[in-house]
Parts: structure tokens; C-alpha cells; sequence
């Protein structure tokens, strides 16, 4: 007997394989471990062609370096060689052409040293949906479990606690003498960096309606727990704010869960700050305040000088290092209201609530000169570099965050065309109708 | 009429012209060439076409093109663009994935009121 298939066997048997592929509708590829794209099945095609904006899609670090680039990260740093590097990992691709946001599944697995398989699918209706059932499922869990952890108070106009009950005393072991007249600091540890936050909530609250919170705080036996705290404010009819009430939850146990898992979703791999994803979340609850409450908003883009000769002189390596102490200086000027995220590659984005175009050009001009200012150590070297930045403020024509953030990107370029280490700022004059 | 050549060049040729040619003549041409009915379906698949894409003439024929066939085509760059717009000229830069390689290409769109069948040509 003839096991051997015939040539027109094979024939047929390469046909239907092509074709099962060509009809596949979920994105096969195989890349080098430098990106290349060795091969690719027509769906995949398909999913990054709006993203590459080139139809020459030949590496995939390339084409994601944009809004993913911590693929390239994740894929150099595995050590290993073979196994899955991410699975399900999720890449925001923003919106593309006014088109809705795209959101990407993308799974690699290493297959030697040479080569990875990566199977890619656009997922953004489920996230979508997954969204909506949270919130839905957050409102029932919070109304529906144990009653028990919950807290409830009030404060006076000036933040102060005026209605204390059992279940207060229940959750931090203070008795009514001992919080009235007191405020939130209370409950926050003294040698927190983040002291007057318990104030702050409650002027985001006096400014937003309400404000949610969550952190570790302590009980009067001296011992912690991880605290959801919303604060809503009391208003008059003419708008005055005569109090606030309190509900503090005790979530400890959902934190520890939960901690490891958020923080991979929301920050950055390489700089710790928030991700792509988690800055467009974060932005997008900054334009519903800013819809709501018309106070100021301004937005930030920075981008580091001539960083792809930082990365051809001295390596990836330095890059790196550079992106990290970028944010680092950031994260250290900012205050908490602050959102600061990695969009990709070599840049940032700064939302700041409650600044003015004024403002916002001061924080620029501060961010500029204390980077130009600062060294960076790489393996013994001392760098400099500097950053363009961008600023642009919500009015008129910017009338929501994903304009903020190009009309900062058009006033980027416009620092950039200026020399670089510069700061501009977006002018509608300037801008084509 | 009869007697003078059809312009078999990738830029100029129409779907007129198209509904009109040998099919032994699109078969000699360099280009793939693709005619599908109003229902979508592949009516006319030269061998280069065929060749490129590895897949056989007889397997292709009578199958929907956007769905069965080359669904890295079924988007508003392409088949948006047969139902939106019915005189239809459009070459376009794209990259299809023939056999698994990507493969950056030219693809001319052509429809016409006055034709059978609606074209994509495509030139490597």
C-alpha cells in the first residue's frame, strides 16, 4: 500500500490549507525576535493595516511601537527560549480616522530562538461590553454585599465629621467623641506622603458632586486596611454645599486579589506610569467632569529630543533608562489630580484638571527646564537630554480629549520645528479648518 | 470596432473592456484579474491570480469573493467601495497576504453601470 500522497494530492491538500488560512478570521504571524514579519495570514493584514497607516506592514515592533510598546519590551526581555511570553495581552489602538477605539487581543509564544507565533484579534466590542457589566456589576455588588463593612458619616461644610454612627465605630474602632469635629486625616497614616488628601477628596468632591478614593488606612488600634471611600457633596438649591456624606468600605481582601492583576493592566511595563489604555480610561472621566463641571482642563504632550540617536548611540538600553527618569522627573512635579501616561514610544501625555492655558504653559515651562537640567547614569555614562513640549487647553474647537491631545501634539510639532527644549503652546489661528 | 486591440494595460483598461475579453487573454496578462457578479460572487479568476494566491480556478469559481475567498478585502478600503459608489475607477496601494507572505500591491477597482460583472485587478 502507497502512503506516499501524489503530487496532485498535495496539490490540493496546499490549496485548502491556503485557503483555510486566507479565510481564517482570527491574525496568525510568525516574527523574528527582531519584529520581522516572516509570515502573516490576510487577517492579521487586516487588523494592522489601520494602525501601520502604510500598508508596508514588515515589523511588527515598528508597526506597534505606536500604541503598544511594550510588546517589543515583553518580547526582548523574555528570557527563556520558548513558552508564551503574554497571552490576551490587550493593545488600545486608539481611534483610528474618527472610527470607534480599537482594542486588540495579542498572544505570543516563542517558539525558539529565532521565531514567535502571534495570534492577534480585535476584541473591542467585548470590551466594550465587559465595561458596561462591570459598572453594572460594581453598582450591584456595592449595594448588595455584606452591609456590615460599610461606614457611613457626614461632614460639615468645611470637612469636618458631624454624624458618626455604630457603623464607624464597627470599621475603625473610634468612638463618637473621639472623631467629631476632626477631618478624614483621621483615618490616613500622618507619615504618608500623600497628606491632605483626605482634604483634597473633599474639595474634588465640593468641585465634582462626588469623589471616589480607595487606599490603605488605619484603624485606631493602629492596624491598616485598604479603604473605597466616595464622598459625595449636599447641595442647596442655589448650588451651596452645606456638607457632605461619607461611605468608607473595607475591601481588604478584594485588594490583595485584585492588586497584582490591575497594576499589570494599567501601567506601563518600561516607566510605571499608566498605560495607554488606562490614560484614555483616566481622560475620558476627566472630559465627563469637564462636560459637567466647565472647570479648566489642559492637556500635555511631551516627547523626548532626538531620542532614536539616544537609542543609536548608546543602545536601547539607555533609551530605556532615559524613559524612565522622563517619567520619574514627571511623576515627581505632578499633583495626585494629575493623569500622566506613556501613549508610546518616546511619548507622553499630561492631563491637568482645574489649569488654564496660563497654567498649563507654567508646568510645561517647569517640566522643560528641570529635565534640561538633569542627568541620567547608564551603565557609568552620564546622559543629558532634553523634551518638546505641547500644550492645549479644552475650549472652542477642543471639545473633547482626543482633540486635547492633537491639538497638544500640533503645538508638540510646533516646539519641535522650533529647535527642540522648547515649549509651545496651540494656537486655533494656526490650525487648517 | 473588431478590429483593433484592446488596451490590456493595468491603468487604462476598463470593465467594459474587461466583459469583452478572451478569457484565454486575461489569462496571459501579468496582473491578476478578478470579475465578480452583483451577488459578489467570483465570476471571472485569471490563471496569474490564480498562480499568486495559490489557489485553483475551479475551486475559487462561483464562491463569494469578500467572504469565502480574500476577506482581507472586505472593508472600506474594497468592497465598501462596490457597494458605495456604482462608476467606480479607484487604484489603490494595499497589501495582500499571498501565501502567507505579505505583499505590498496595486489594486485597481473598476465598475460601471453599463458592465457585467465589477473588477479588481490586481498588480504586484
Amino acid at each position: 500500500m502507497d502512503l506516499m500522497p501524489s503530487l496532485s494530492e498535495l496539490q490540493s491538500e496546499n490549496e485548502s490549507l491556503l485557503e483555510f488560512l486566507y479565510v481564517c478570521p482570527v491574525g496568525l504571524a510568525r516574527i523574528a525576535v527582531d519584529g520581522t514579519v516572516e509570515m502573516m495570514n490576510p487577517h492579521a493584514a487586516q487588523i494592522l493595516l489601520p494602525i501601520a497607516k502604510s500598508p508596508m506592514i514588515q515589523n511588527l515592533f515598528t508597526v506597534l511601537e505606536g500604541c503598544a510598546p511594550e510588546i517589543r519590551n515583553r518580547i526582548e526581555s523574555f528570557a527563556e527560549s520558548r513558552g508564551t511570553v503574554f497571552e490576551g495581552h490587550r493593545i488600545h489602538a486608539g481611534a483610528v480616522d474618527d472610527r470607534e477605539p480599537v482594542i486588540l487581543s495579542c498572544t505570543v509564544i516563542k517558539l525558539d530562538s529565532q521565531r514567535l507565533m502571534v495570534v492577534i484579534s480585535d476584541i473591542s466590542r467585548q470590551v466594550v461590553q465587559e465595561r458596561r457589566l462591570r459598572q453594572t456589576e460594581a453598582w450591584f455588588s456595592a449595594i448588595l454585599s455584606g452591609v456590615n463593612d460599610f461606614a457611613l458619616l457626614t461632614l460639615d461644610a468645611n470637612g469636618r465629621i458631624d454624624g458618626w454612627n455604630a457603623s464607624g465605630l464597627r470599621q475603625t474602632g473610634y468612638s463618637a467623641p473621639e472623631v467629631l469635629r476632626r477631618t478624614l486625616n483621621l483615618f490616613y497614616y500622618p507619615d504618608e506622603a500623600i497628606q491632605g488628601r483626605a482634604l483634597q477628596q473633599v474639595d474634588l468632591a465640593r468641585r465634582d458632586g462626588w469623589h471616589i478614593d480607595e487606599g490603605w488606612r488605619r484603624r485606631k488600634d493602629g492596624s491598616r486596611y485598604w479603604c473605597q471611600s466616595l464622598v459625595s457633596a449636599l447641595k442647596e438649591d442655589d448650588g451651596r454645599v452645606t456638607g457632605f456624606s461619607v461611605v468608607l468600605r473595607d475591601v481588604t481582601e478584594r485588594k490583595s486579589n485584585g492588586d497584582e492583576l490591575r497594576k499589570l493592566l494599567t501601567t506601563d511595563h518600561l516607566t510605571g506610569v499608566n498605560n495607554r489604555a488606562r490614560f484614555f480610561e483616566l481622560a475620558e472621566a476627566e472630559e465627563a467632569r469637564w462636560t459637567r463641571y466647565s472647570q479648566p482642563l489642559s492637556g500635555l504632550m511631551i516627547d523626548a529630543d532626538h531620542f532614536k540617536s539616544i537609542n543609536d548611540e548608546h543602545g536601547h538600553h539607555a533609551g530605556d533608562a532615559v524613559l524612565r527618569a522622563l517619567a520619574e522627573t514627571c511623576r515627581g512635579m505632578l499633583r495626585s489630580v494629575d493623569v500622566l501616561g506613556r501613549l508610546g514610544g518616546e511619548e507622553f501625555a499630561i492631563l491637568l484638571p482645574t489649569l488654564d492655558a496660563e497654567g498649563a504653559l507654567l508646568v510645561a515651562e517647569r517640566l522643560r527646564q528641570e529635565i534640561a537640567n538633569s542627568r541620567v547614569e547608564v551603565d557609568g555614562k552620564v546622559l543629558r537630554y532634553t523634551v518638546s513640549i505641547g500644550c492645549a487647553t479644552m475650549g472652542g474647537r477642543v471639545s473633547n480629549t482626543s482633540r486635547l491631545l492633537q491639538a497638544a501634539d500640533e503645538a508638540l510639532y510646533q516646539a519641535k520645528r522650533s529647535g527642540r527644549n522648547a515649549v509651545a503652546a496651540y494656537s486655533p489661528h494656526r490650525a487648517v479648518a | 470596432m473588431d478590429g483593433s486591440p484592446l488596451p490590456l494595460q493595468f491603468g487604462t483598461l476598463s470593465a467594459l473592456d474587461l466583459d469583452r475579453c478572451d478569457p484565454d487573454v486575461l489569462d496571459t496578462l501579468t496582473f491578476g484579474v478578478v470579475g465578480l457578479d452583483h451577488a459578489g460572487d467570483v465570476a471571472v479568476y485569471n490563471a496569474t491570480e490564480a498562480r499568486l494566491a495559490g489557489l485553483s480556478r475551479d475551486g475559487v469559481l462561483g464562491k463569494h469573493f469578500f467572504h469565502a475567498v480574500a476577506p482581507c478585502m472586505n472593508n472600506y478600503l474594497v468592497a465598501q467601495r462596490f457597494d458605495d459608489e456604482r462608476v467606480l475607477d479607484a487604484t489603490i496601494d494595499y497589501v495582500l497576504t499571498f501565501r502567507m507572505r505579505p505583499t505590498p500591491v496595486k489594486l485597481r477597482l473598476l465598475q460601471a453601470p453599463a458592465a457585467r460583472l465589477r473588477y479588481i485587478l490586481i498588480q504586484r
